[in-house]
């Protein structure tokens, strides 16, 4: 009697084999597919929920031994609730009870960005006005040299800085038509710098100094003849090419000694290299 | 053995219906985890599969969903390293511009150079200034206001700074995009879906 194929196949594999066979395909085909199945879409979802931030330590006060210093203010100008980044020294490691006081209000505690022993970033709070920046740090106080301008883009007059050759720059105003006086402080890398007035402006005072950060050039000058709302050029800036040339601050003053709205385009502050 | 013969006839008859389907269940069952598989991978290529290298927008019945392909980038110490690049027209002052942005989930907000500003037509003296931290701890000055972008073709507004940091490209970060798309980041089939919420 003959066994045909189905028979055969019948009686060769049993149940057990079948088994058998598909666990070790199972194994051997395991690896390369989880693999495969673990490089798949990285799939990245965000419904934007608000991040939870834990709220910080803050160890016992421990007071700088020292004074505070308030060396600048970044930027000279803003509106309120822009940020200005104040650098100093000895301000401490946390706020404590010290304050900050920003267009002559005392900022709050939810205005204070960032506080640290030599960076404080702040918000100009409501209320705020054109005037003067200082720290109290442990009952010490701290000023700042010039004037933080509150100002109106639209209302304003503008400085900046414009780029006539890799030496040479200029600054500029426009808007500026009641300026009697005014205060331009520079910062700068390379020397020697040197500035020369142009159309109706005397300098009367220019003082090189140095800060924590670099040199510093502060040139006070007074406009003989009155200058037209357009842009005009004021100071020739030489220099050696070298670094940046940036306006730290100024300030324009009217004929009663008032100081006037002021602002500037933050593209038009630097003179790149 | 007539007999015999014909019982063995009659029993050979109905015990080979049973043997031939029983060997035919076998032989499926013996092959049938790779049969499985095989029906799994098929399926998945047809109805999940995505083209790569070419952009398509789907944007039927206001579901818009937009397929970027991945764009490789060599770097000399990594080597071939896929980035999440897509191009989108960004409106300037000039009308839309194709502009090349890092899709990055890990920035809060699109971020552009400050001289973007000026293509875009914003102005800054208005824009409400805020610091962003760098690697270096230093704050850089940045400028929030707002960028159009064409995705498909329907126009989107997302938040923007523009910041003074050097080191700055163009990056879309997840305010305003992610709250409204679902982005799909495809390292295996190299490519990136942007699907608009219902």
């Amino acid at each position: 009697m003959s066994e045909n194929i189905y028979e055969r196949i019948h009686r060769t594999l049993s149940w057990k084999r079948i088994v058998g066979f598909n666990v070790v395909l199972l194994l051997v085909l395991i690896i390369p597919l989880s693999i495969r199945l673990a490089q798949q879409d990285t799939e990245n979802r965000s419904g934007a929920a608000g991040e939870l931030e834990p709220s910080p330590i803050i160890p016992p006060p421990n007071y700088p031994v020292n004074s505070p210093t308030l060396e600048r203010v970044n930027s000279f100008f803003g509106k309120r609730g822009d940020t200005v980044v104040i650098i100093g020294t000895n301000f401490g490691d946390y706020q404590w009870g010290s304050k900050v006081y920003v267009g002559s209000v005392e900022a709050p505690k939810e205005a204070v960005v960032r506080w640290s022993q030599s960076i404080l970033e702040v918000k100009i709070p409501e209320g705020a006005r054109s005037g003067k920046v200082w720290v109290s740090i442990n009952g010490r106080q701290a000023t700042w040299n010039g004037n933080l301008i509150l100002y109106d883009s639209t209302r304003g007059a503008q400085i900046g800085i414009a780029k006539v050759s890799s030496t040479q720059g200029r600054v500029f105003v426009t808007s500026a038509t009641l300026t009697k006086r005014g205060v331009v402080e520079l910062s700068y890398v390379s020397e020697p710098v040197t500035i020369n007035p142009l159309s109706g402006v005397n300098i009367t005072n220019q003082i090189n100094t140095v800060d924590n950060l670099g040199k510093k050039i502060t040139i006070d000058f007074e406009v003989l003849q009155a200058l037209p709302s357009t842009q005009t050029q004021i100071l020739e800036v030489n220099y050696p090419g070298i670094g940046i040339v940036e306006i730290l601050r100024s300030e324009l003053y009217d004929g009663s000694g008032r100081l006037l709205p002021l602002f500037a385009e933050p593209l038009t502050v630097k003179l790149l290299p | 053995m007539a007999v015999i013969s014909f019982d063995q006839h009659v029993s050979e008859g109905s015990v080979g219906a049973g043997v031939k389907w029983g060997a035919i269940i076998k032989i499926v069952s013996l092959l049938g985890f790779a049969i499985v598989i095989g029906i799994f991978l098929l399926v998945r290529g047809v109805f999940w599969g995505s083209k790569i290298n070419q952009v398509t927008i789907n944007n039927s019945f206001g579901n818009l969903e937009y397929k970027v392909p991945y764009k490789n980038t060599l770097y000399e110490s990594f080597g071939f390293v896929q980035e999440p690049k897509v191009t989108m027209p960004l409106k300037t002052t000039t009308g839309y511009v194709d502009t090349t942005f890092l899709l990055d989930s890990g920035a809060v907000v699109t971020t552009l150079p400050l001289q973007a500003a000026q293509d875009t037509g914003v102005d800054l003296a208005r824009a409400k200034r805020i610091t962003l931290q760098g690697f270096s701890g230093v704050p850089a000055f940045a400028y929030l206001d707002k960028i159009t972008i064409k995705i498909g073709e329907q126009e989107f507004e997302f938040p923007a700074t523009f910041t003074e940091s050097s080191a700055t490209t163009y990056i879309l970060g997840r305010k305003g995009l992610f709250d409204d798309f679902s982005i799909n980041f495809d390292h295996e089939d190299r490519i990136i879906t942007i699907s608009k919420r219902s």
